[in-house]
């Protein structure tokens, strides 16, 4: 199973689904704000990082992009509250492979990591 | 005494000629005026006829001056009788018509044989005077109905004197008195006629006639009867006083002459000359202090309460609020003029119907109405743009009664009104004043009418301030509700997302019980296995948790913003600390607060306040939109390297604190002291002096100023009555202060 970073400022959140991922037999860390965020990614080089857009200290995007530098394969999932499909456009573009609107579904987080990790 | 006859003859000729004229030019087109004023004439006629006739030497020449004589007296009853009639009620007044129309035609048939030379033959000295004249065959018919005729009117008029209000029976009381002594005390002039003599009516009871025309004048002058009050007065006052002028002297000249001889000799002319320049000289003088000191006399009471209306006028336009302006009116009328009721009619703008707005009944009970524009009533008033008196309308002589006149009357009698008085603003009737019967029974004098005229127009100006006010104060809440709404639409996605994480929370929260907790117990209970069953019950009840205070956090955010889009309420007793929570709950929405360091200050415990809480949370936004911009400003400031970055940079702070203001801040109200302080950009005095002027701001479009928001936040401390400032340093942060007034002791808690 792989190992994924968990990047949002909804601490309820991140419980939730890094309950119900570990229960999937994924390994998860998680983060309520940027910079502790990119320091786990950094560290622990996951194979996936779920990413809110907004954050705290560093957005999804600068996580994402700082991330990518040093990890060149990650996979990114953008995570996001709004609707503002600019910044999903702008997300893909940057290289994330889906961006989840919440309120977000355990089915979705689903079929959306098992669709980046193939 | 032929001398007594004579002197007595010639005041009545004199006195009802001057009352005659002043009567009719005083109102000519009234008939009221107009026969009264006849009637007067033909008394004048008769009584200078008479004097010149019994003192004439020559018989011829006195026949004449006999036939002149009667042409006044033919005509005495016939002028009364329709006097009389044009002081009855409309309908009656149309069924007197034949009678007066009768009266007329003997009238012109006995002038016919008077100056025909049928009803007086001859003269021959008689009694006292020097010629009368002796009956004809005709005579005694003319004296039978010349006395039917006066009976007739003095009937009509004590039977009109018992039927009217007891408003006219005041006016009317003098004058039926003073008709009643003019004809028993004048009648008796015929009796020479037929030989006989009355000892003590002749010649005193000639005397009753310019008597009666004192009564006339007394009633004219205290009750307003024909509406020449104020010119009689005067003209009374000048002919007396200019009598005494001319007359002293005079009566000095030539009865005076033989005693003045004796005392001064040949130089006797002297004295009359001096005293006749020394009186001339002082005459004006006189007449007017004269004036002056009668008219006092006459309107002591009135002129009490009319200075007391006139100055309330003056001060009306300082009140702003229309419904305290109507009870302040209505009460004042009900007060110091003492009336049975008041109301205040006003035109409905938007409906055109002139409505009650305000009422005050002492002891009638008026109707309430309502008359659309165009309505008898209001164009009567738009008509004659002067007040209506119930009672003068009720006698006017227009026949017959149009459709518009007679719902006048009824409209009249169901509002109980003795007088309305119109509002106007230029052309423009804004509403009108109806007013009972003044309690003390007298009428509305012309001098009342002008008072409440000023007072009413008066009115109408204060009317439409308080109407202006309002429309201001509406136009101000549109602009607070807008700006509130403005600010909503900034704060519309940041909502979105809260509002999205609570429901994420929730689903989550939902879908992990659902999908992985209650299968992991379905199969523990299959397995026998209690131990996994707990454990996932204590995770079950964990999301549950974490689900719950979502929802509950969710629907703050909802209650939070439908309290900030409610129209205001008003002003009431509010908590600070709860309008400063909702304001934080929509602020979080509307901000990154992470980004700064965010301290509340304000204790739990604070006294009310006095406010609009949708504003007062107005207010607080704004103020912590102000300093958070100003933190992000003072970064950015720092980037772009318009101020010298420090080598570890903080977070920008932002303080609200808020505690009841030392007693000595502000006059002898208790003021809560707010202050919101923040470490971010500042401002220079230049800046600081524009900060409240519309359409000024120093944000970049980045932060998207309106250079609304200090504008409208200064307008809603000013409708707080509150006070706002600002203490800054460029580069240093800034401190709005903010002054609320708290709540009165007494006010209840919301």
């Amino acid at each position: 199973m792989s190992k994924i970073v968990l990047v949002d400022d909804e601490e309820d959140l991140l419980e939730l689904v890094k309950g119900y991922l570990e229960g999937e037999g994924h390994t998860v860390f998680t983060a309520a704000e940027g910079k502790k965020g990119l320091e786990l990614i950094l560290s622990e080089k996951p194979e996936l990082a779920i990413l809110d857009i907004r954050l705290p200290g560093l957005s999804g995007f600068e996580i994402m992009s700082q991330a990518r530098a040093a990890q060149p394969g990650l996979k990114v999932l953008m995570l996001t509250g709004y609707q503002d499909e600019e910044a999903d456009q702008k997300a893909v573009a940057a290289g994330a492979l889906q961006v989840l609107k919440k309120p977000i579904g355990l089915q979705e987080i689903d079929s959306a990591i098992s669709a980046s990790l193939g | 005494m032929l001398e007594q006859y004579f002197y007595a003859l010639m005041a009545t000729a004199v006195t009802h000629a001057v009352l005659s004229s002043v009567v009719y030019f005083k109102g000519r087109n009234h008939l009221t005026n107009c026969t009264y004023a006849a009637y007067s004439m033909a008394i004048s006629v008769w009584s200078a006829g008479e004097a010149l006739a019994i003192t004439a030497i020559d018989p011829t020449k006195a026949l004449w001056l006999w036939r002149f004589n009667h042409i006044g007296v033919i005509f005495i009853p016939i002028f009364f009788v329709h006097f009389v009639t044009s002081l009855l009620p409309p309908h009656e007044k149309l069924s007197r018509k034949p009678r007066i129309l009768i009266s007329y035609i003997t009238g012109l048939f006995f002038l016919a044989t008077n100056l025909g030379g049928v009803l007086i033959q001859e003269v021959v000295p008689k009694f006292h005077f020097n010629n009368f004249i002796n009956s004809t065959p005709i005579y005694p018919v003319f004296f039978f109905l010349w006395v039917g005729w006066a009976v007739y009117g003095l009937v009509e008029l004590f039977h009109l004197y018992f039927r009217v209000s007891p408003v006219k029976r005041n006016q009317l009381s003098y004058f039926s008195l003073s008709m009643l002594v003019a004809y028993v005390g004048g009648a008796p002039n015929f009796l020479p006629t037929f030989n006989i003599e009355v000892p003590f009516l002749m010649p005193f009871g000639t005397y009753a006639i310019p008597i009666y025309g004192l009564f006339t004048a007394y009633a004219i002058a205290r009750y307003r009867l024909l509406d020449i009050r104020l010119a009689f007065t005067r003209t009374t006052i000048f002919f007396l006083l200019y009598g005494i002028i001319a007359g002293v002297p005079l009566a000095l000249l030539f009865p005076g002459r033989v005693w003045l001889e004796e005392l001064l000799g040949d130089r006797w002319w002297t004295f009359p000359i001096a005293l006749y320049a020394v009186l001339s000289t002082a005459g004006p003088f006189l007449y007017l202090t004269l004036q002056r000191k009668a008219e006092e006399k006459l309107m002591a009471e009135q002129r009490r309460y009319q200075q007391t209306l006139l100055q309330a006028s003056r001060g009306m336009t300082l009140i702003k609020d229309l419904d305290h302006l109507l009870r302040l009116i209505v009460r004042m009328l009900t007060r110091t003029v003492r009336i049975t009721h008041t109301s205040v009619y006003l035109r409905n703008d938007e409906t055109h119907v002139y409505e009650r707005r305000v009422e005050r009944d002492v002891k009638s009970e008026s109707e309430r109405l309502e008359f659309p524009e165009g309505s008898p009533l209001p164009s009567f008033l738009i008509k004659e743009r002067a007040p209506l008196v119930a009672e003068e309308l009720k006698f006017q002589e227009d026949q017959p009664l149009s459709v518009s006149q007679t719902k006048i009357y009824s409209d009249l009698d169901r509002l109980k009104a003795s007088v309305v008085v119109p509002s106007f603003i230029q052309k423009e009737l804004i509403g009108f004043l109806v007013l009972g019967e003044k309690r003390s029974g007298q009428i509305y004098t012309q001098d009342d009418l002008d008072t409440l005229s000023t007072l009413a127009n008066q009115a109408a100006l204060a009317f439409e301030n308080c109407e202006f006010i309002k429309k201001v104060e509406q136009t101000q809440m549109q602009l607070f509700q807008a700006a509130k709404m403005a600010d909503l639409g900034t704060m519309a996605s940041g909502i979105g997302h809260q509002i999205n994480n609570r429901l994420g929370v929730i689903k989550l929260g939902a879908e992990c019980v659902c999908m992985t907790d209650l299968k992991k117990i379905d199969q523990a209970a299959r397995d026998g296995n209690p131990e996994v069953i707990l454990e996932n019950t204590a995770k079950i009840r964990e999301s549950l948790g974490r689900v719950s205070a979502s929802a509950t956090k969710g629907s703050e955010i909802v209650r939070a913003l439908l309290d900030f889009s409610r129209l205001s309420e008003g002003f009431k007793a509010v908590s600070f600390s709860d309008a400063l929570e909702h304001a934080l709950r929509l602020w979080e929405c509307k901000k990154e607060l992470r980004a700064i360091k965010f301290e509340n200050r304000v204790p739990a415990e604070l006294p009310l306040l006095w406010a609009n809480f949708s504003h007062l949370e107005e207010i607080l936004i704004n103020l912590l939109d102000n300093a958070y911009d100003a933190v992000k400003m003072k970064e950015e400031a720092w980037e772009l390297g318009k101020l010298p970055k420090p080598e570890n940079p903080e977070k920008g702070t932002v303080v609200i604190s808020a505690a009841p203001a030392a007693p000595a801040a502000k006059n002898s109200k208790s003021y809560l002291q707010v202050e919101v302080s923040d470490t971010g950009i500042g401002m220079d005095e230049e800046t600081r002096k524009q900060m409240f002027v519309p359409f000024f701001t120093t944000k970049s479009t980045a932060i998207k100023g309106t250079g609304l928001g200090l504008f409208v936040i200064k307008q809603m401390v000013d409708a707080h009555k509150g006070e706002i400032s600002i203490e800054s340093r460029y580069g240093e942060g800034a401190v709005f202060h903010l002054l609320l007034p708290l709540a009165p002791q007494d006010a209840a808690k919301p």
